[in-house]
C-alpha cells in the first residue's frame, strides 16, 4: 500500500471545484451540497483502493458478547483481545472468523457448534474429533483435549461483531484493524495528495449534472463541460484520473517491496521458523 | 460623477420646449418619466455586466418577529427589512450578498464573515436532508417574501445586524433628490433622453380635455366622435 505524508483540505478540492463548476459564490449550489459530492468521492476512493485503515479499541462486551462496527469500517483485517489498556497491552490474542455464528449473548448458532449430535454431515467437535487420523492433526495446531469452544471466535451480521462466549475470559480489550471509508471530511487535512484529481474530477462532473438539471436554459453548454469532466474521469475505464487514484493507492510501498523479496528469498518462511 | 436629475430633467424640457409658462409637460413628470424609464434600462445594464458599480452595501437590525403580521411576517422567526427597493432579478439576484460577522472568530480580520446563501421554502426542505446543507449558523439562508427576508439557520444565535449588498432601484419622485447625483450609468444617458423624449412626442398625441363651453356639439360635424371600430360595410358618413 502507497504511503503519504501529504494531505489536502476540503477547502484546497472545494477551491478549485467551485471554480471549475462556474459558481465561485455558490450562487447556483450550496457549499453543503459540494463538500458532500467531496466527501462521496473520498468514501468511493477509498471502497476501491482500501487505501485507509482504522483501528479501533472497545471493552469486552461481556452481557451480550455484541459490538456495533464504526460507520466507517467496511472490510474488517483482523480481529483481537487483549488484556490491560491500549497504553499498555499485556497479552493479545487473535480471534478466528466463524461461519454461520450468530449469537445475542448466551449459546450461539452455527453449523458445527460441538454438540452436533447423530449429526451425518457435522461431526460432534469439530477440533478433537474430526474424523482425522493423528498423522494430519498438524493441518489443525490445537491442543489435546481442547474443544472448538475453547477457540477465540467471532461473526459478523448487519454491522454487528459477535464474539464467542470463550471471549470473556480471553482479556478485557477487543482491537479491530478494518479498511476505512475515511472520516468525516472537514478543516483537516485528511485527503492523500493522489486522490486530488480524481476527486477534483468526481465532484466537478457531478456539480455540473446539477446545475443542468437545475438550470435548463444552460442544460446545453453545461452538458459539453460535463461530459468533458466524465471523460477525464473515466470511473468505470483505466484511462482517467480515477484509475490513476486507485492504482496509486495500491501500489506497494518501496520499503514494503523490496523487504517482501526479502522475506520470499529466505527458506524459512515455509516451515514457520 | 453622474449628473444630477435636475440637469437631465431640465435638459429634456429644453428638448421638447417645455419651459414655457403655460407648459403641457410640468417639471415632475417629466422627473418620473426619467425615473421610470432610468429603473428599466439600469436594471437591464446591471442584469448584463458583472460589476459592482450599483450595489449599495447597508447593515440592518435582525428583528425577531414577537407576533403575527400578515402578510409575510411570522412570529418567531428572524428576518430583516431592506432599506430600499430592490430589482427583481431572476433569483433574488436583486441582494448580491448577505452576511454576518462571525463573532467566534474575533482573532480573523474585521471582513471574516459568514455569508447567507439564498434559497426558497421549497428548497429549505431538501437542504434539510443533508447535515452538511442543513440550514445552521455556519450554513445560514435567506428567502424572500415581499419585501420580508426571512433567515433560517441563526434562530438560536444572537445575531444583531446583518451586512447586505442590493441593487436598488431609483428612488421614486417623492423620495428623491432632484439634486444629488443621479444613479444611472453615463453611457446609456443619450438612450433615457431618447426615451424619455419620445414619451414626450407621445403624449403631445392625444387631444387636449374637452372644455364644456355649452356650444351644441350635434350641429358641429368637426367635433363629432367616430367610432373606433367600424363594418368595412358601413357607409362612412359625409
Amino acid at each position: 500500500m502507497a504511503q503519504t505524508g501529504n494531505y489536502i483540505t476540503v477547502d484546497d478540492v472545494l477551491f478549485k471545484v467551485t471554480g471549475f463548476a462556474g459558481d465561485l459564490g455558490y450562487k447556483n449550489i450550496p457549499k453543503g451540497f459540494y463538500i458532500q459530492l467531496i466527501a462521496d468521492a473520498f468514501e468511493q476512493l477509498n471502497l476501491d483502493s482500501f487505501f485507509m485503515e482504522g483501528n479501533d479499541d472497545f471493552d469486552m462486551p461481556s452481557e451480550h458478547l455484541t459490538i456495533p462496527l464504526p460507520k466507517d469500517c467496511f472490510n474488517l483485517r483482523g480481529v483481537y483481545i487483549f488484556t490491560g489498556d491500549i497504553c499498555n497491552i499485556q497479552v493479545s490474542r487473535k480471534v478466528w472468523h466463524k461461519r454461520n455464528y450468530y449469537t445475542q449473548g448466551n449459546g450461539y448458532i452455527a453449523n458445527r457448534t460441538g454438540q452436533n449430535t447423530n449429526d451425518p454431515y457435522y461431526l460432534n467437535d469439530s477440533l478433537t474429533r474430526n474424523g482425522r487420523t493423528k498423522d494430519n492433526t498438524d493441518l489443525i495446531h490445537y491442543n489435546n483435549g481442547s474443544n472448538v469452544n475453547n477457540t477465540l471466535f467471532y461473526n459478523v451480521q448487519n454491522g454487528n461483531l459477535m464474539l464467542s462466549a470463550s471471549c470473556r475470559g480471553a482479556g478485557n480489550k477487543v482491537h479491530i484493524h478494518y479498511n476505512s471509508t475515511g472520516c468525516e471530511v472537514g478543516e483537516a487535512p485528511i485527503i492523500p495528495s493522489f486522490y486530488k484529481s480524481a476527486i477534483e474530477d468526481f465532484a466537478t462532473e457531478a456539480a455540473l449534472r446539477f446545475r443542468m438539471a437545475n438550470e435548463p436554459e444552460n442544460a446545453r453548454n453545461f452538458m459539453a463541460m460535463q461530459q468533458m469532466y466524465e471523460r477525464r474521469l473515466d470511473k468505470d475505464g483505466f484511462n482517467g484520473s480515477w484509475h490513476k487514484a486507485v492504482s496509486k493507492a495500491k501500489n506497494m510501498s518501496t520499503a514494503e517491496s523490496s523487504d517482501l523479496k526479502i522475506y520470499l528469498g529466505k527458506a524459512a518462511w515455509a516451515t514457520g521458523r | 460623477m453622474a449628473d444630477k436629475l435636475s440637469i437631465i430633467v431640465d435638459e429634456i424640457r429644453t428638448t421638447i420646449k417645455q419651459t414655457f409658462d403655460d407648459k403641457v409637460v410640468s417639471r415632475s413628470q417629466v422627473a418620473y418619466w426619467v425615473i421610470i424609464v432610468g429603473n428599466q434600462l439600469l436594471g437591464k445594464h446591471i442584469a448584463k455586466r458583472n460589476s459592482g458599480a450599483f450595489l449599495n452595501v447597508y447593515t440592518v437590525p435582525v428583528i425577531t418577529a414577537t407576533e403575527t403580521k400578515l402578510p409575510s411576517i411570522i412570529k418567531g422567526r428572524k428576518y430583516i427589512e431592506l432599506p430600499a427597493a430592490i430589482f427583481d432579478f431572476d433569483k433574488d439576484g436583486g441582494i448580491g450578498y448577505m452576511a454576518y460577522y462571525n463573532n467566534d472568530e474575533n482573532c480573523k480580520p474585521e471582513y471574516r464573515i459568514k455569508k447567507i446563501d439564498r434559497t426558497t421554502p421549497s428548497e429549505i426542505e431538501w437542504l434539510e436532508l443533508n447535515k452538511r446543507t442543513r440550514p445552521s449558523p455556519e450554513t445560514p439562508y435567506f428567502w424572500r417574501a415581499g419585501n420580508v427576508f426571512p433567515i433560517v439557520g441563526i434562530e438560536s444565535v444572537p445575531i444583531k445586524e446583518v451586512e447586505v449588498g442590493i441593487y436598488q432601484t431609483i428612488s421614486p419622485l417623492e423620495k428623491i433628490d432632484i439634486n444629488a447625483p443621479f444613479p444611472f450609468p453615463q453611457e446609456l444617458m443619450d438612450t433615457l433622453k431618447r426615451q424619455v423624449t419620445d414619451l414626450a412626442r407621445y403624449s403631445f398625441l392625444f387631444k387636449g380635455d374637452k372644455n364644456n363651453d355649452g356650444s351644441d356639439e350635434a350641429s358641429d360635424p368637426t367635433t363629432k366622435a367616430v367610432p373606433k371600430i367600424q363594418s368595412v360595410n358601413q357607409q362612412q358618413e359625409q
